[in-house]
């Protein structure tokens, strides 16, 4: 105990030695915008000769009409299928036949609509846009982005799409910049869409392992829509199979033209690279692409459903979410949540942690996620449990709403308090020893909230909260009547 | 979400592929950027001390941010365990860091812990353990002090055995909420057989045979200086460090471990097919057979033709037939794995249920038509060792990652220039190895194939 105690007295002296180390990030982050409108943000960390490369777009799941949800994760996949000169012998060739195809796409989506769809008429039509993908693979090359990467010794390409957000990124040697530059500038400017209807089948397919037949993934979709009402964060990222299904060419077309511009870009390089020679390429290869107007985007989530009470069965062992509506940055509570993330859920001493799972013994484990599905608009603080067997639901409910009674009646301590500073600082410090978390971080805090700054203040903003900011607002947006609870039940 | 800002949340974001991470065009447009010549890999600087207690520790400085990693490599393991007392590893292994250790009670040491913003942890798998302790290096004394006790000193104080106990009953339990992990495990089973070392799973309703008593001599049979490794990199000087691995560690280099005997793998290729009902509209599918053991000569050979097969994403021949030109699964992959008793030949995939056996046809297909002489092509090889060789400084881009590697290679057997001899051991195969590795490693008439899905046998 003796350490224990010396310690807690450390804490303090420590956290702002740290402090400057962690602002010490915006000395180190060089901006760069385009006349263009994109921003480029370069930080140069030397060691391995490597770098991490990404361009990040202000677009997700949330900028989704309804009908068409899953779309903007199906344009991410469209943009590995090349360009006008990737992926392609003779794009003059090959022009005419995606013509067809997208033709014949509008065609069988019209009829698929229509009061009474003709079968015998859409199997036709898959026929043919069959064939024509037949016809046109003599003229490609499947894969090449992929396959360039690759052979010039990328050690990760993969891209994500989110609610608020779709990135593209590689991990390549440094002297294979100004390539990765130029293959990741066809990718999000020149998309050709090759091969639409068969990956729409693989997005399918990728939409069943995410939901149907995982417990967990049906159980998050199913939150949402315990939360909302409508409104872009009712639905998941990967969209509805109805919708997946009905994904056109014109609809990515249009996806792309609308968002897809440069204001809307940030490109993120990470690694051991010269600043003054990554600005020359970005300049060289990003450039040249003309402005244009930047999209609009939905500004509330939707409207909240509040006292939600759902309960569904699934072949699968029993879970629990509680999930309280909050808002997010600019707002300041956001921090306070973050705060109140920590107090309940970061670590074994944390509340939530301590007392489930160790002290009263009524749950395998709990994470806590606050931000869900997304943080560009309010959203949602979710508590997320899995009992042991036996345990009923009832049980975890009133000793989870126990603690948040204390979270809404007596002030944190200094003690943890401090903790929780320590541990944002650890986590901030442990994020910044690697490329790619470094430059994710970066290029996550520009595309959401608007400024990567937010990330070189973030523990300032974290020290500043106090036990009565941690009061206010769990007492408003913490409330029994006001929390949504989803229970899954097992069905076998 | 501002906090886990660098983590994935896992089902908020969905990725364009779900792979890990496979000649030329010539595309205008990037002409005279692929002619530069590829940065070198070097053999990094290593501190390799041998303290007194006889521990092996694979030390680097790293002083461009104030922290510290140390991962202790613990020669242990579920094969040791005896038939009867199946959990006994994995339980030992949880409650190393959450059941006390030296002064600490083990609500204290939760606490200390994250008060540090520290991550430290433990676990036992199949043929080792390990402790990882992450740390802000201001506490890097404390830090050491506290590994020390989680190796040396646990207290497995008896409510936490209890609680890791039927922690690990809930997550045996939880497998099979897993279609992906569930098919796995499974399809081990199948190939090694139920009752292996390699592949049995303990019965959560049996776990409670395993009394305080079995950890305790279950950790003190092998958690002893002379059998572990430590790797260590972060703010500090070496120096400094092994100072306080003195200190703090035991002096005395303990008994001489002895391993109990586990009985080798006779290896057999027999075809054999089991049906499991599980999720609702999906089939997930292992297929495959018997892999290599560890040090095998042809392991580069062996290594290039699971590239060339399933292991190199968009370009292998199993994503481009049943993803990239029919659509019929978002996951595919394949490839030989090497282990200590046989690693494993397996083929993964899920897919629509009603579109498996075709999936499966398909890649029977292409594994009879690999284990076929004289079927692989020259750009598909090339592809496959350059970007295995372009991408090898991959290996060398975090101090940390140097030293485990380091700790690993001298776990398994390995030469302390690992790295290099397997970027020269990649770059001498030729088609005719690789050709030669697919019909002596592949064994089309002996593939064991395991399908969970909604329907029953």
């Amino acid at each position: 105990m003796r350490i224990f105690l010396r310690f807690i007295a450390a804490v303090f002296i420590i956290f702002f030695a740290f402090s400057a180390e962690a602002s010490n990030l915006s000395q180190r982050v060089h901006e760069v915008q385009l006349k263009n409108g994109m921003k480029w943000l370069i930080v140069r960390r030397t060691g391995a000769p490597v770098f991490f490369g990404a361009v990040i777009l202000r677009v997700g799941g949330l900028n989704e009409t309804p009908g068409k949800t899953g779309l903007a994760h199906m344009f991410e996949h469209m943009a590995f299928k090349g360009s006008t000169r990737l992926g392609t012998k003779d794009y003059d060739q090959e022009k005419p036949l995606l013509r067809m195809i997208e033709d014949l796409g509008e065609l069988r989506e019209e009829e698929e609509r229509s009061k009474k769809p003709d079968r015998m008429k859409i199997e036709q039509i898959d026929l043919w846009i069959k064939n024509f993908e037949k016809e046109a693979d003599e003229y490609r090359l499947k894969n090449e982005v992929w396959e360039i990467l690759m052979r010039n010794g990328a050690n990760e390409i993969n891209a994500f799409t989110s609610k608020d957000m779709t990135a593209y990124y590689a991990s390549m040697p440094k002297n294979r910049l100004e390539l990765w530059a130029r293959v990741a500038a066809e990718m999000v400017f020149d998309p050709v869409f090759r091969e639409f209807y068969i990956e729409r089948d693989v997005v399918a397919d990728e939409r069943r392992s995410l939901t149907e037949n995982n417990p967990n993934g049906e159980m998050a979709e199913r939150i949402l829509r315990a939360a909302y009402k409508d409104g872009p964060y009712r639905s998941s990222t990967i969209g509805s199979m109805e919708d997946i299904e009905n994904l056109t060419i014109a609809d990515a077309r249009e996806f792309h033209r609308r968002y897809y511009v440069p204001g809307n870009m940030v490109g993120i390089i990470v690694g051991d690279v010269s600043i003054t020679n990554a600005k020359k390429i970005i300049q060289k290869v990003f450039g040249g692409y003309e402005r244009r107007p930047l999209p609009e985007a939905p500004l509330h989530s939707g409207e909240w459903k509040r006292g939600t009470y759902e309960r569904f069965a699934f072949n699968s062992e029993p879970s629990i979410a509680i999930a309280y509506h909050k808002p997010t940055l600019p707002d300041k509570d956001e921090y306070v949540f973050d705060v109140i993330t920590s107090l309940l859920c970061e670590g074994r001493s944390s509340r939530l942690e301590k007392k489930l799972v160790y002290d009263e013994k009524l749950a395998r484990g709990i994470s806590c996620s606050n931000g869900y599905p997304g943080s560009r608009l309010d959203n949602l603080l979710i508590l997320w449990i899995e009992p042991l067997t036996g345990v009923p639901s009832k049980k975890i409910l009133s000793a989870v709403e126990e603690e948040i009674e204390i979270l809404r009646t007596s002030p944190a301590s200094a003690g943890d308090l401090a903790r929780v500073r320590k541990q944002v600082l650890a986590e901030i410090m442990f994020a910044l020893d690697d490329n790619r978390s470094l430059g994710m971080a970066l290029g996550r805090f520009d595309a959401v909230f608007g400024d990567w700054r937010i990330l070189a203040d973030y523990p300032e903003m974290i020290s500043a909260v106090t036990p009565e900011d941690v009061i206010k607002v769990s007492n408003k947006f913490m409330t029994k009547d006001d929390r949504i609870v989803v229970e899954r039940v097992k069905s076998r | 979400m501002i906090k886990k800002f660098y983590i994935a949340i896992a089902a908020a974001i969905v990725l364009a592929i779900a792979f890990p991470g496979g000649a030329a065009a010539d595309s205008e447009y990037l002409k005279g950027l692929e002619g530069k010549e590829l940065p070198k890999m070097t053999v990094p600087s290593v501190d390799k001390v041998v303290l007194p207690n006889g521990m092996t520790c694979f030390i680097k400085e790293d002083r461009s941010l104030p922290i510290i990693q140390i991962q202790v490599t613990i020669k242990t393991g579920s094969i040791y365990e005896p038939a009867d007392k199946l959990g006994l590893a994995s339980i030992t292994g949880s409650a190393v860091r959450s059941a006390g250790a030296g002064e600490l009670s083990p609500e204290d040491l939760d606490l200390l812990i994250d008060s540090m913003g520290a991550e430290l942890s433990s676990s036992i798998g199949t043929e080792s353990g390990s402790v990882y302790l992450a740390i802000l290096s201001e506490d890097m004394e404390k830090g050491v002090g506290l590994l020390s006790d989680l190796l040396f000193k646990p207290r497995f104080d008896k409510g936490r055995v209890a609680i890791a106990r039927h922690k690990l009953a809930e997550s045996l339990r939880r497998d099979k909420d897993e279609p992906n992990l569930f098919a796995s495990i499974l399809f081990s089973q199948l190939v090694y057989g139920k009752n292996s070392p390699w592949a049995r799973r303990p019965d959560p309703d049996l776990l409670t045979s395993i009394g305080e008593e079995d950890i305790k001599n279950f950790h003190a049979s092998y958690f002893v200086p002379s059998n572990m490794i430590l790797a260590a990199a972060g703010d500090f000087k070496t120096r400094d460090l092994v100072e306080q691995l003195k200190k703090y560690f035991p002096k005395e280099s303990g008994k001489k471990v002895e391993f109990p005997n586990v009985p080798e793998l006779k290896p057999s290729f027999l075809p054999d097919l089991r049906v499991v009902k599980g999720p609702k509209t999906q089939t997930f599918i292992r297929m495959g057979h018997l892999g290599v053991k560890r040090h095998n000569p042809d392991w580069y050979s062996i290594y290039l033709l699971s590239q060339v097969l399933g292991s190199s994403g968009f370009k292998s021949r199993l994503v481009e037939e049943i993803r990239v030109k029919r659509g019929m699964a978002y996951s595919v992959s394949g490839g030989i794995s090497q282990a200590t008793d046989y690693g494993l030949f397996t083929v993964k995939m899920s897919t629509s249920a009603d579109n498996a056996y075709a999936a499966i046809n398909l890649a029977k297909e292409q594994i009879k038509k690999l284990s076929k002489h004289g079927e692989i092509s020259d750009e598909e090889l090339d592809l496959a060792k350059r970007s295995l060789l372009a991408s090898s400084i991959f290996e060398l881009d975090g101090s940390f990652k140097i030293v485990s590697d380091r700790a690993r290679f001298m776990f398994y057997g390995y030469p302390s220039n690992y790295w290099i001899k397997a970027y020269e051991g990649i770059a001498r195969v030729s088609k005719d190895d690789v050709e030669d590795a697919a019909s002596k490693y592949l064994h089309p008439d002996g593939i064991k194939i395991l399908m969970l899905g909604p329907t029953e046998e």
